[in-house]
């Protein structure tokens, strides 16, 4: 997602974009080791792991927050540049939505919990990975047009299939 | 694996390709600099 990002919106900042992405579990790990959210590990049990509170970092609403608070600083770059930046965090809890199984928060506390649930069958790890080459191939194919940004395009690529791989059902920690 | 070492999976996880996919991101070529007016 943070690639096809960059690919949309080029002058966007290809770090800051990235770090969006993942921003919510970023704060995920720490708020874990502060004992401020709590997950527990499902060894054979895909996908291998379950998020008892992640209110804090994923709910909708904390989300929003996240997003405005990354994309703020970013606005005197102009606004297209901070919307880029603010989406690519929302985006992680949009993406989400479709992968986790109904512990998404409205916000911290809500008795209402979002998720479809994809990580509880068995091809999610393919769905996953649709939908990351899809992403990269748009980023691939921008960036052999435009050539202002993406010259390594292909390795990048092969960078996020690589890292996908190792959060699969057969190579990740987790499993 | 505990759950100390998934939290420190899903931080460093995201973390460390940032750099690396943006140093792939950088342009080939640099952009080429366009002329001043009063030199054309």
């Amino acid at each position: 997602m943070g690639l096809a990002l960059k690919a949309r919106v080029p002058r966007a900042p290809t770090w800051a974009i990235l770090i969006g992405t993942g921003l919510l579990d970023i704060l995920f790990g720490p708020f874990v080791l502060l004992g401020i959210e709590r997950a527990s590990l499902t060894p054979g049990q895909s996908p291998g792991f379950r998020l008892d509170y992640i209110d804090w970092s994923h709910s909708l609403a904390m989300s929003l927050v996240w997003s405005a608070a990354w994309a703020l600083p970013f606005l005197k770059r102009g606004r297209a540049i901070a919307l880029t930046i603010g989406f690519a965090v929302l985006s992680h809890f949009i993406l989400d939505f479709f992968m986790h199984p109904e512990d998404l928060a409205l916000w911290p506390g809500s008795r209402a919990h979002l998720g479809l649930g994809l990580w509880h069958t068995a091809y999610w790890w393919w769905f996953e990975l649709v939908f990351v080459c899809a992403g990269c191939g748009y980023y691939w194919v921008r960036a052999r047009k435009l050539g202002t940004f993406g010259g390594r395009a292909a390795w990048a690529f092969a960078v996020v299939v690589a890292l996908h791989m190792l959060n699969s059902p057969w190579l990740s920690p987790t499993k | 694996m505990s759950t100390t070492g998934f939290a420190l999976f899903c931080l460093i996880g995201f973390l460390v390709p940032v750099p690396l996919l943006a140093w792939l991101d950088r342009p080939r070529r640099p952009a080429v600099p366009t002329a001043p007016a009063s030199a054309r």
